[in-house]
């Protein structure tokens, strides 16, 4: 598996982790 | 790019404004930016396609909690983008060949059965957000007992992927007799009754097309189990189903309902096209890089969050949780 590969594993899990970051910053600014 | 542009269009034509972080969407009554929207639509169009299922079932609990938009019209709007999402999926399986219209048609047909009853059903008995919110907690729970056993069988798509064989497979009809069809795919042969294809269409159609979801969720499992049609033949009937049914829902949400003499439950039609934008590139980038996604681990960290929301939206029916959300 090369690097890029790598990443691409890796992907869905950092854009979950970034998915919730967002929803923390919408609540604490919106709510 | 063209659904994005239609949300601008849409949102002037509609409000005569771009409601976002600044002016909240008239009818969702919430103050969203444009980019979380899309974003939205991007990071769940993104998983849930790397995990074999459909936006909605993600999207419609985020928009529902996070983003607070939570009553009536948040579902003709989630239907939007049910019915966008896929259309690029359907054109795809059309020339690969995942395409068998004596499958899909008395599906559909019976989804367009069902998405004409189901808004009635939002409009009356669902239009209490809490009775909402348990219908859709009991949505995801089945939803993450299906990806707990993905994960735990690790479905891999591997050589049996359609496309992916020498030459291109076709899904061929090799009998219609009288209610009866026979499809085959790749030397294999499922023999389906149209009236339970139909039946199933409709009753799966009143669920999803109340909620503001494409169906697939239940679709997938019951021709799976009952029929035992293989995971790579099943979107041959569920994309088609899922654009059928969120058109009809769409269409009595919009012009039935009022004919009627209900009030008509307009979507927020630039919060459609937004959502839409993100998730059509979302599931683009899920059809490019699935193949280095270790899914299994992947199916259980999206069960294991759908299961916590759903046990969330069921206990918060019974006994009232001291949080919004």
């Amino acid at each position: 598996m090369n690097e890029d590969h790598k990443l691409l594993a890796y992907l869905p899990f950092i854009v979950l982790a970034a998915a919730a970051l967002v929803a923390v910053y919408h609540i604490s600014v919106f709510w | 790019m063209a659904a994005l542009a239609l949300g601008f269009v849409t949102a002037y034509l509609q409000h005569g404004f771009v409601p976002g972080a600044h002016r909240p969407y008239p009818l969702a009554g919430v103050r969203v930016p444009v980019w979380h929207v899309i974003w939205m639509g991007a990071w769940t169009g993104y998983t849930m396609a790397l995990v074999g299922q459909a936006a909605g079932i993600f999207a419609l609990p985020y928009t529902t909690s996070v983003l607070q938009f939570s009553n009536p019209h948040v579902t003709p709007s989630t239907l939007l983008l049910t019915f966008l999402n896929p259309i690029g999926a359907l054109l795809g399986f059309r020339r690969t060949g995942q395409w068998n219209l004596h499958f899909a048609g008395w599906l559909c047909a019976g989804g367009v059965l069902g998405g004409l009853i189901g808004p009635f059903l939002r409009a009356g008995l669902l239009a209490d957000v809490d009775v909402f919110r348990l219908l859709l907690g009991l949505a995801l729970a089945f939803v993450s007992v299906q990806l707990a056993d993905k994960a735990l069988r690790g479905f891999a798509a591997g050589d049996k992927a359609p496309g992916s064989g020498v030459g291109a497979p076709r899904i061929v009809t090799l009998v219609r007799e009288r209610a009866r069809i026979t499809i085959g795919y790749r030397g294999g042969q499922w023999t389906l009754h149209q009236g339970v294809l139909f039946a199933l269409g409709a009753t799966v159609g009143v669920i999803s097309s109340s909620l503001g979801l494409g169906g697939a969720f239940l679709i997938v499992p019951f021709l799976v189990v009952v029929y035992k049609v293989p995971m790579y033949v099943v979107p041959a009937a569920t994309i088609p189903y899922a654009v059928a049914l969120s058109a009809t829902g769409l269409l009595t949400y919009c012009l039935l309902l009022p004919l009627l003499g209900r009030a008509p439950l307009a979507p927020e039609w630039a919060w459609g096209f937004f959502a839409a934008a993100g998730g059509i590139f979302g599931s683009w980038v899920a059809a490019k890089t699935q193949l280095h996604v270790p899914e299994p681990l992947l199916n259980a960290m999206l069960g294991t969050v759908t299961a916590a929301l759903a046990v969330l939206y069921v206990t918060n029916f019974f006994f009232p949780l001291p949080f919004r959300f």
